[in-house]
């Protein structure tokens, strides 16, 4: 029955790159990989960078049972065969050195019958069990020690039988055993296919010391033992069993099987997983075997309950290596989650099984996960590969950005180009509502489309006025202005006039960006400039652009210039450079059309709105002006806010830039800074608001968060306000905001000497203050009241402080010097742990 | 769209956490400078920061009777406390605090004490989550059998004190929740949890699974006027057994992010719908939802998903025994930017059958008496 489904495969306990396979031939395996062997020599390939090759082989014929010795120094394993015949034979397959002289040895039985289990003891490595099927009454288990039989089997061969250390199960069949993991020389031995029972060889007598109960109508085939532990599982024909060593009266779980299990093992890199294969059968299962209690006394479970059932629960898990049917696997002795399957084929895959794997983000950053006992992270180097935002955000957070006094100073921080644009522009915006250039009820931060009214209003006509280009006096353009626009310029950092403009232009040639310093010129319709800042740029190419500019002036054929001009434009890697030569074509229509120009959507978003305040009529610019707006506003582009400055609409653009990228800081702080203080209050800012504290908090970055409350104070019209007091008891008032307006030194004819005046009692009504616990004194502050300004208060030495537990407190230094050296509370008779109740110091707090 | 270019894998560095079995959850505090992992062992060790990118352990005991599934922080507002887990049917409060017993120099010590012991479930409990600080000190369990239990401590001083507020049964086994942590009282959003069931999908299960929904993650709402918990939505998009959720770190953001490991890593984009009228029965639809991402790149199984601080990058682990991190690139597109590999031996890739693993389920109790007795 066994003989036509037999095929097994075992890894070499000692030998950690050694298995065997096991069929009609008994073949020996090295692993290795597949880049170290030699090119000539076949392998099976097991995996993708590891292959397996023969290194001996030898017919299975007549083989029941095969199993590896742990016997260390060996150079290739040492195999016990238990044979048909009731003998068990050692070979190593492959003729190699042996010191033990174990080679060739054999262990008969004294009536001949087969062998169907051998088992070598790991922990004795001198120890081997066999186990045969029933003859008479004789015992079916024996154990044989190398050691002690040699004098006896070495010269008088098999003639003199040798005689096993011991002996157990007389009259009875053995399935299967294996030795336990919990106590030396304990065997696990499955009997007559109905039992599972423990055989202790220390003691002596043919008794099992335990059977394991609630084995039920299932046929047991095998059985196994955890590694070191107590749990025992055995397979049946319809489930499989696991049993707690110390209480065997009841299994520990019954797991049924719809198709009779083919191998069991205990993974021996993992406590409490078993593996089982079924027959026929494409995947493993893992059983991660539950429990919920640590042993208890079998008298404490008997009165719990029935002995129906189990108290363990198992996880299960599907593996499938792949590859078809399995016929065996092997877990490897000492890799983790390593096995090796065997397919009905004959393939050999390697496989390893994924653990759950779980993981967690701090909020510091730091990503850790667990790999079985263990946790890993990832390396040093990894965090400063990547720049996520959330270290961004700290970065700028540690360089108090959005919190410098200067708004320009916080496009310094930014660390992106669309960001420092915007901070760039609230401060100009801001400079120009201070100096009055701009009025505009209320608002902090407007923007365009606020100082140009919508045609409807009617509230402005600008006026148009023909301009001709000095350099190219054939030309001539018109040109619209109005106050209005003026102010728009000045919003757009052009200015009006040319000596605004031309700033402009040596700003952007200072800055690197000559095409810019060019375009802004030739809109100003100062080609010749343009040509100067053109000859003038470092880079070649720019110099042939200039070339073009100036054939572009006095070409004798207009049409053809702007025929090739319209071809080559797409080809020039500056957009503007190609705005500029678009405007000096339309310059030479009589009715110019400047979409090529405004529509170069890779200028800065300022410029094109500045050339169309410059050049677009009236009606033609508010249309401009609102298409501009709607598209930046539907992408969440913050270049969108210098048309509709930092006012509700803004908001809207904000919101979506920030679902955009999720920069929650830069929202915050640009809505702190620079809303007026009713959009403070809508909702949206405030949960910015809200969300950027919570990020504050969990970095301990408290004056961050401090100095943007007081920016919000400030924003909101209200002086710094105290945000925490400290109560008089009696009568409820606040003991440092003193009416300083009206307080008077309490002798007034003595002049307190230099402001250090205490005060021991509530200015109000005049009770005294709490004492101190460590020195028994009155609380008391320096009278710095708010009348002068002063900020800062008393020195941190005399602040109020006390636990949130025991209400007791007392000076700071004096508590300070009080916990540096105990943990319970100053006063006596209380015993509050104070000083436990916070975490403890980080080791760098600790150290300063 | 989970291309990775081979200069994505990283190696990674080893804590030895020296827990017995397996690691089923490790915990950051709020300043993410502590840690708390918890194992099959049934032990749960406490980490602190050494300031130097290191780990220190300071507390290890034995938390459970049976393998301690999830652990977790409460805010630090509410002391130095976790809340555990556990096969054995119970959840578990511990508070740190200094050891009474130590004097002079050992005063540093501390240890944790069990402050509670949550007994009303009769099945594991699987997940194990405070409730957002604005709410109070809530905490919220969920168990195998599928039963929903919000708890409340009415003195935060007094953790020895639990009241059981709210009892939800689905019918479905829960295996993880979480809950929404947008900043209700400025959002006006009502407080939210989600859960996922990792109940399998039978081939013939159409009778039983409800009628009109077989999804995987539910919403639950609390609603100020009825003063109850309702299921007020399903995602239809989650078919598969749900592993791990996580709703991302609410940054100002008008929608709600929604991790899931399941069949594949995803992304729900929830987007709360404007309130067509004041009826608050919650028969309508309250949320547009969008699956913005799926990976399958875990070949088959998700175990865990997790948000960085600001909840641009999302940490996935799976079968493959890698953990991924996926970034939001330019209008919520999300791209695999790292993998590392677990195995120390980093040559170990996936075999060429691409071989997977199915998670099946818990076993049922057969007998619950023989469960330790609370």
């Amino acid at each position: 029955m066994l003989s036509t489904s037999k095929s097994d495969i075992i890894w070499s306990p000692v030998h950690h790159d050694k298995f065997i396979v096991w069929g009609h031939d008994i073949t020996l395996y090295e692993v290795a990989r597949i880049k170290d062997i030699e090119k000539k020599t076949s392998y099976t390939q097991i995996s993708s960078t590891r292959g397996a090759t023969v290194i001996a082989s030898q017919s299975g014929n007549g083989v029941r049972c095969v199993d590896i010795s742990a016997i260390s120094d060996q150079p290739d394993p040492i195999l016990a065969l238990g044979l048909e015949s009731g003998r068990v034979t050692l070979t190593s397959l492959k003729q190699a050195y042996d010191p033990l002289g174990l080679i060739g040895k054999e262990f008969a039985a004294r009536y001949p019958r087969a062998c169907n289990s051998v088992a070598w003891s790991h922990t004795e490595s001198n120890l081997l069990a066999v186990g045969m099927d029933k003859h008479r009454a004789d015992n079916c288990v024996l154990l044989w020690d190398m050691n002690a039989s040699d004098e006896i089997t070495g010269e008088t061969g098999a003639g003199e039988r040798a005689r096993a250390v011991a002996e157990r199960g007389a009259g009875d069949a053995v399935q299967a055993l294996a030795w336990c993991g919990f106590a030396p020389r304990t065997l696990a031995v499955c009997l007559n296919l109905r039992n599972v029972k423990i055989f202790d060889l220390r003691e002596s007598g043919g008794k099992a010391a335990g059977v394991a109960a609630g084995a039920g109508s299932t046929r047991w085939m095998g059985v196994c033992a955890e590694r070191e532990a107590y749990l025992l599982a055995a397979r049946g024909d319809s489930a499989l069993g696991v049993w707690d060593a110390r209480s065997l009266h009841s299994p520990l779980l019954m797991l049924p099987q719809p198709r009779p299990p083919r191998k069991v093992q205990w993974c021996p890199t993992r406590r409490n997983l078993l593996l089982s294969l079924r027959r026929d059968s494409s995947t493993l299962r893992l059983h991660d075997i539950q429990r919920a209690t640590d042993f208890k006394s079998p008298e404490v479970v008997e009165t719990a309950g029935n002995d129906e059932g189990g108290a363990g629960e198992a996880v299960e898990r599907e593996v499938s290596p792949g590859g078809g049917p399995l016929a065996s696997f092997a877990c490897h002795p000492a890799h983790r989650a390593r096995l090796l399957a065997l397919a009905t084929g004959g393939a050999l895959l390697e496989h390893t099984v994924g653990e759950r794997v779980t993981l967690a983000w701090g909020a510091g950053g730091a990503l850790v996960w667990a790999a079985g006992g263990h946790l890993r992270a990832p390396p040093a180097v990894f965090a400063a590969d990547r720049d996520d935002l959330a270290q961004r955000t700290r970065r700028r957070a540690e360089a108090d950005y959005g919190l410098k006094v200067d708004l320009w100073q916080n496009a310094e921080l930014a660390e992106d180009e669309e960001l420092a644009g915007l901070w760039h522009f609230l401060a100009l915006s801001k400079s120009l509502v201070e100096d009055g250039c701009i009025r505009n009820g209320g608002w902090k931060h407007p923007g365009v489309r606020c100082v140009l009214p919508g045609a409807g209003e009617g509230s402005y006509r600008s006026e148009a006025t023909p301009a001709l280009l000095p350099d190219m006096p054939s030309r001539k353009v018109l040109l619209y202005r109005s106050p209005e626009r003026t102010r728009a310029l000045q919003l757009l950092g052009w200015g009006w006039g040319w000596e605004n403009a031309l700033a402009g232009v040596e700003r952007a040639e200072a800055e690197g960006k000559p095409c810019r310093a060019a375009a802004l010129a030739v809109f100003h319709l100062r080609v010749r400039t343009a040509l100067d800042v053109l000859s003038r740029a470092r880079s070649p190419r720019l110099r042939v652009a200039a070339l073009a500019l100036a054939a572009g002036g006095g070409a004798p054929d207009e049409r053809l210039w702007r025929d090739s001009l319209a071809a080559a434009a797409p080809a020039l890697p500056d957009p503007y450079l190609r705005a500029l030569l678009h405007f000096l074509a339309a310059t030479a229509q009589a009715h110019p059309d400047f979409s090529a120009v405004l529509n170069e959507t890779e200028m800065r978003l300022e410029d094109r709105v500045a050339f169309a305040c410059l050049y677009l009529s009236d009606r033609h610019l508010h249309e401009y002006v609102e298409r501009a707006h709607a598209g930046l506003s539907e992408r969440g582009a913050l270049a969108g806010v210098v048309l509709c400055g930092l006012g509700s609409d803004g908001l809207t653009l904000l919101q979506r830039w920030l679902e955009r990228t999720g920069d929650v800081q830069s929202a915050a702080l640009l809505a702190a800074r620079c809303c007026p203080p009713d959009l403070v209050r809508d909702a949206r800012v405030q949960r910015w608001l809200a969300a950027y504290r919570a990020l504050l908090d969990g970095w301990r970055m408290w004056w961050a968060r401090c100095a943007l409350d007081t920016w919000l104070g400030a924003a909101d019209g209200e002086e710094r306000t105290r945000r925490v007091a400290v109560a008089c008891t009696y009568c409820g008032k606040c003991v440092a905001a003193a009416p300083s307006a009206r307080v008077r030194p309490p002798f007034a004819r003595l002049p307190p000497p230099a402001a250090k005046m205490k005060v021991s009692s509530c200015p109000h009504c005049r009770k005294p203050l709490p004492r101190c616990g460590v020195c028994s004194l009155h609380l008391g502050t320096s009278a710095v009241g708010g009348a002068g300004g002063a900020v800062g208060g008393a020195p941190f030495d005399t602040w109020f402080s006390w636990c949130v537990a025991c209400r007791h407190g007392g000076h700071a230094a004096h508590l300070l010097h009080w916990f540096g050296e105990h943990a319970e509370c100053p006063v006596s008779s209380c015993s509050c742990r104070c000083a436990a109740l916070d975490p403890p110091d980080p080791p760098d707090v600790r150290r300063s | 769209m989970g291309e990775v270019s081979a200069n994505n894998f990283f190696e990674s560095q080893t804590i030895i956490a020296d827990h017995k079995d397996l690691i089923h959850d490790v915990a950051f505090d709020f300043y993410g400078e502590r840690m708390a992992t918890c194992s099959s062992d049934q032990y749960v060790k406490v980490w602190d920061a050494d300031g130097q990118g290191g780990w220190r352990l300071t507390a290890s005991w034995k938390a459970h009777h049976g393998s301690v599934w999830k652990v977790t922080w409460a805010h630090p507002e509410f002391g130095q406390v976790l809340a555990t887990c556990s096969f054995d049917r119970t959840a578990a409060i511990w508070e740190e605090v200094g050891d009474i017993t130590a004097s002079g120099s050992e005063k540093g010590l501390r240890t944790w004490v069990k402050r509670s012991n949550l007994v009303d479930s009769r099945t594991s409990v699987t997940d194990v989550k405070f409730g957002p600080k604005h709410l109070g000190l809530l905490l919220v369990t969920c168990s195998a059998d599928g039963i929903i239990r919000i708890y409340e401590a009415p003195d935060v001083m007094n953790l020895a004190q639990w009241t059981l507020q709210h009892e939800m049964p689905t019918k479905v086994s829960i295996s993880c929740l979480s809950w929404n942590p947008s900043l209700s009282r400025v959002n006006s959003n009502p407080p939210m949890l989600a859960v996922g069931s990792d109940e399998p999908n039978l081939a013939n299960a159409n009778s039983q699974t409800d009628k009109n929904c077989n999804g995987k993650v539910f919403i639950y709402e609390h609603s100020e006027s009825s003063r109850r918990w309702a299921k007020t939505e399903c995602l239809a998009s989650v078919v598969e057994p749900v592993n791990d959720l996580a709703f991302a770190p609410n940054l100002g953001r008008s929608f709600h992010l929604l991790a899931v490991a399941t069949k594949d890593v995803r992304i729900i984009k929830m987007e709360p719908l404007p309130e067509p009228t004041s009826n608050s029965n919650g028969c309508g639809v309250r949320f547009r939802s969008e699956v913005l991402a799926a990976f399958d790149d875990h070949s088959s199984c998700v175990w865990r998903v997790s948000w960085n601080v600001t909840g641009t990058l999302l940490a996935s682990s799976g079968d493959d025994c890698c953990v991924r991190l996926w970034k939001m690139q330019y209008l919520n597109q999300w791209r695999c930017c790292a993998v590392f590999k677990n195995e120390s031996s980093g040559n170990e890739s996936p075999a060429r059958t691409r071989p997977r693993t199915t998670y099946t389920r818990l076993a049922a109790i057969t007998n619950p008496t023989h469960m330790p007795h609370h």
